[in-house]
């Protein structure tokens, strides 16, 4: 299916609301995609949830009104917009802040893949997943459970807004590995990959990185908990951008800004780091797995400095938060699919490189941690309290590495106390591709996060 | 439709098995910030899920899936292209369904109001919100978000299966603020979900969140140590989440499950001995259905008795391939309370005790069990009362932890959890200050 033949009915949809509101725009969006997995005892060759349908909103003038329909037919939107022009009559108009449409403009865009993945058979792509999970098997002998999924995304989506017609295409490819080993009743999981937008050429998994996996799983077994207390630690890429994104990616969200959720929002031109502290979000970042042209509300993709020299300067927003708080937009009003709301949501979320080697930095630990292969986390951006865990850290001793191995690792604190202890930064981002977000427990959308490996003084609990 | 891809499906002789189901709904969405109504939505959702499987050598099979999202889609490529990749997946053996092995019951997971009006429920359960606020003064509602969705899914296979449910499912969000010290205001964040707007028992859920939240202003951080913990309400929901996917027969098929049959399921439990099943008959159990995503009615299966692994709950595929009986989904957690009262619980001993009502998130981690959970809200309690606490966290395994739980006789609903409302964890580590 095209998308693109959708843009004019889309445009009479917009144009019939815009008669009886000041602003209104229409989102048309068509995910699918393929999962191919090979575990240890089944194989699974499966088409993701499909996504398929149109929202239309309209502004009164204090409510945005929207309707969503599962199809993109031309008695659909016809049937949407009746629906909504109803619920318009019904919530009337209120007087209030004017949305800016922006400047005028018509593009489409499309991520190119370099390998199509419809040139691999399914036979092809099979193979590579079955590959890796034998390999992991190979590997080692404590290996219970081992899982590698191949995964392709192609999403299309038209933005119609009463200025612009936009249309984006986008690929993503990505390769997962999953290890569960057991041995004497201690059990341990992990699991690692890439994701890229792209194609085939992403579907792919070194085999170094197969074995590093491995092996470190295998080091997790039986690992012992870090006694909780303060620790002089380095944080590699992969943690790194589970900080960045769980300390003030969340809470430079405007939305909660208009909420009055988030503290940061009376710290903006203020110090809340070191000076070695530089964080950004760039959807337009090229190749990343959560990058796009534009976002779910027309606005063009463009890079935010949240964090510059420690300082924090400017929150992330969507179309209604920026209307309210009088700020500059940025391409972060994203949406789930077009069943969900559009919020704030961040994309690719990074801390910026410094001058140090990463080598360098954990052999300046007298006595840490090398914190590595991040989990999860937890934001809380009214307290700026956080929760990061990793699977796993290193015990340094004289700059080296002692074998010793903690697991699981969890990191709670405040988080300028974290970002102001920051006291070197390596020189060269990593950028995971795997990562998903929630806004609080639900919203799910594509994000990746990263950044160079920090060295800083940590809780762990 | 249905009808028209059943028998698309039974005419097709490359498929020895399928299944199609439709699911319709709808959900009315409302979005307040503050007094104003940030935004309302009205959404219509439809699919067709099909499921083939393909006979192979050795009596393997080969099986996909597809959906169809648009009317209007061919049928005979998709079906071409799930027989290609349905061929290439060659899993052990498993059946559908048939008629005689799904005994209908009447589970009731509708509630006929958000079947009726969801738009009108979504504004009650709101305003109910806003009113309790505004009633106790001193606390603001920040935001609030209230979901009420409706969903009609029609099920039938190969086999002669024809069965069709209904469900709703609400959802209320909110956040309040109030003042704290300085100009620091402090914010307590509640989700809760149901099937119907009266268990979300409203009014009783803000007026604990204004005490939580007014608490919380004036809270202090928890020292680092080993405590007495008593986790309690909205803390309760994934405490058992671990044991819940030991139990389930995906861990075993995966070969990951510590559990065995007539084995402890937590060493040397010098505690209350965890009793806990998944029901999916529980009369407006969130958990609860007529029939799961192939077609099999839900039971009561009771995995851990007094401690012990009894039973494993399958599902169907999972059953075929452990030859184990055919259970259902995972249904309700439904864990057995324990002897001892909430006030008994909080007795302090020697050691600090602590009443931990809500964490940024708790996630026992499936394989390993560990948890941590940094403290969003609780108390320190003492002999000489209570005192506030927020931030820092507490740590542990469930598996270790158990062995010294107590659970209250006191229960509670929360989420998919029938249980006890609060489980005592003595000697947990607690890092926060000092």
């Amino acid at each position: 299916m095209d998308l693109r033949d959708r843009k004019v009915a889309l445009a009479a949809a917009v144009d019939d609301l815009l008669r009886v509101v000041p602003y209104a725009h229409a989102f048309a969006q068509v995910r699918e995609g393929t999962a191919f997995r090979a575990t240890t005892r089944a194989t699974a060759i499966e088409p993701l949830d499909p996504v398929c349908g149109v929202v239309l909103s309209a502004w009164n003038g204090e409510t945005m009104l929207e309707v969503s329909v599962p199809s993109l037919d031309d008695d659909a939107v016809k049937g949407a917009t009746a629906r909504l022009r109803d619920l318009i009559t019904r919530q009337g108009s209120r007087t209030g802040p004017a949305i800016d449409p922006g400047a005028p403009l018509e593009r489409d865009f499309a991520v190119a893949e370099h390998i199509p993945v419809s040139s691999l058979s399914l036979e092809e792509r099979l193979a590579r997943v079955q590959a890796i999970k034998d390999r992991v098997h190979a590997l080692d002998a404590r290996v219970k459970n081992a899982v590698a999924r191949a995964t392709h995304v192609r999403t299309q989506e038209i933005f119609v807004g009463p200025t612009r017609r936009l249309f984006q295409d986008l690929r993503r490819a990505e390769m997962v590995c999953l290890v569960v080993m057991e041995q004497g009743g201690h059990a341990a999981d992990l699991h690692g990959g890439r994701g890229r937008q792209g194609g085939a050429e992403h579907l792919t998994l070194a085999d170094d990185d197969v074995a590093h996996l491995v092996e470190d799983c295998a080091r997790m077994l039986g690992a012992e908990r870090a006694p909780g207390g303060s620790y002089r630690c380095v944080f590699d890429g992969d943690v790194a951008g589970l900080l960045a994104h769980e300390a003030f990616g969340h809470g430079t969200e405007a939305d909660m800004f208009v909420k009055r959720r988030a503290k940061g929002a009376g710290y903006l031109g203020k110090q809340v780091g070191s000076e070695l502290v530089d964080m950004y979000d760039d959807p337009s970042l090229p190749g990343e797995a959560a990058s796009y042209f534009f976002d779910h509300e027309g606005h063009l993709a463009a890079p935010t400095r949240i964090i510059e020299r420690g300082v924090l300067l400017a929150p992330l927003t969507d179309l209604v938060s920026a209307t309210y708080l009088g700020m500059a937009r940025t391409a972060n009003g994203r949406r789930e699919s077009v069943q969900r709301k559009a919020y704030t949501r961040m994309s690719n979320t990074f801390f910026g490189k410094g001058g140090d080697r990463h080598d360098a930095l954990v052999a300046s630990l007298d006595d840490g941690l090398l914190v590595r292969h991040a989990r999860n986390g937890m934001e809380d951006p009214k307290g700026w309290g956080i929760q990061c865990e990793a699977y796993l850290a290193e015990e340094i001793k004289g700059g080296k590495r002692t074998g010793r191995v903690f697991s699981p690792v969890i990191i709670t604190g405040y988080v300028p106390d974290l970002l102001t202890s920051i006291d070197g930064v390596s020189d060269a981002v990593e950028i995971g591709g795997l990562g998903m977000c929630g806004k609080g427990y639900k919203e799910w959308v594509k994000v990746t996060d990263g950044g160079p490996s920090l060295r800083l003084t940590a809780r762990i609990a | 439709m249905l009808d028209e891809v059943a028998r698309a499906l039974r005419n097709d002789a490359r498929f020895c098995a399928w299944q199609v189901s439709e699911a319709r709904g709808r959900s009315a969405q409302r979005y307040q910030v503050f007094t104003r109504v940030e935004s309302r939505r009205l959404v219509e959702t439809r699919q067709w899920d099909v499921r083939v499987h393909v006979p192979l050598e050795g009596g393997r099979i080969g099986e996909s899936s597809f959906t169809l999202v648009d009317p209007a889609q061919p049928l005979s490529p998709e079906l071409d292209a799930a027989y290609a990749r349905a061929r290439l997946v060659n899993n052990p053996a498993w059946t559908l369904p048939a008629p005689d092995e799904v005994a209908a019951r009447a589970i009731v997971t509708a509630d006929a109001r958000i079947v009726e009006a969801a738009a009108e429920v979504g504004d009650e359960v709101a305003r109910a919100v806003e009113g309790s606020v505004a009633r106790a003064g001193g606390v603001e509602l920040s935001a609030s978000e209230v979901f009420c969705d409706y969903r009609r899914v029609h099920l039938v296979n190969s086999r002669g299966v024809d069965r069709t449910r209904e469900d709703t499912h609400v959802y209320a969000e909110y956040v309040l603020l109030a003042r704290g010290a300085g100009d620091d205001e402090i914010e307590v964040y509640q989700s809760r979900r149901a099937r119907g707007a009266a268990a979300l028992e409203v009014e009783q859920q803000v007026a604990d969140d204004i005490v939580a939240v007014r608490d919380g202003a004036r809270a202090v951080l928890p020292a680092t140590g080993l405590a007495d913990v008593v986790i309690a309400d909205a803390g309760v929901e994934e405490l058992f989440d671990a044991f819940v996917a030991h139990a389930a027969g995906t861990a075993r098929f995966e070969g990951w499950s510590r559990f065995e049959p007539g084995a402890h399921v937590v060493d040397g439990a010098r505690g209350d001995l965890l009793t806990l099943a998944s029901d999916a008959t529980v009369p407006g159990g969130l958990g609860s259905y007529a029939f799961d995503d192939v077609g099999c009615s839900g039971r009561r299966v009771d995995c851990v008795v007094d401690g012990v692994f009894r039973e494993r709950a399958c599902d169907r595929r999972t059953a075929c391939w452990l030859g184990l009986p055919t259970t259902g989904a995972w249904g309700n957690t439904v864990v057995a309370p324990g002897r001892s009262s909430m006030d008994e619980l909080l007795t302090p001993g020697e050691r600090p005790l602590f009443l931990l009502t809500r964490f940024s998130q708790l996630s026992p981690h499936a394989t390993t069990g560990a948890f941590a959970g940094e403290i969003r809200a609780g108390y320190r309690l003492d002999r000489g009362g209570r005192t506030p606490v927020r931030g820092g966290s507490i740590s542990g395994v469930v598996f270790d932890a158990f062995a010294r739980a107590r659970f209250s006789a006191e229960t509670a609903t929360r989420g998919r959890l029938h249980g006890p409302r609060a489980v005592r964890l003595d000697q947990l580590q607690v890092t926060g200050g000092g």
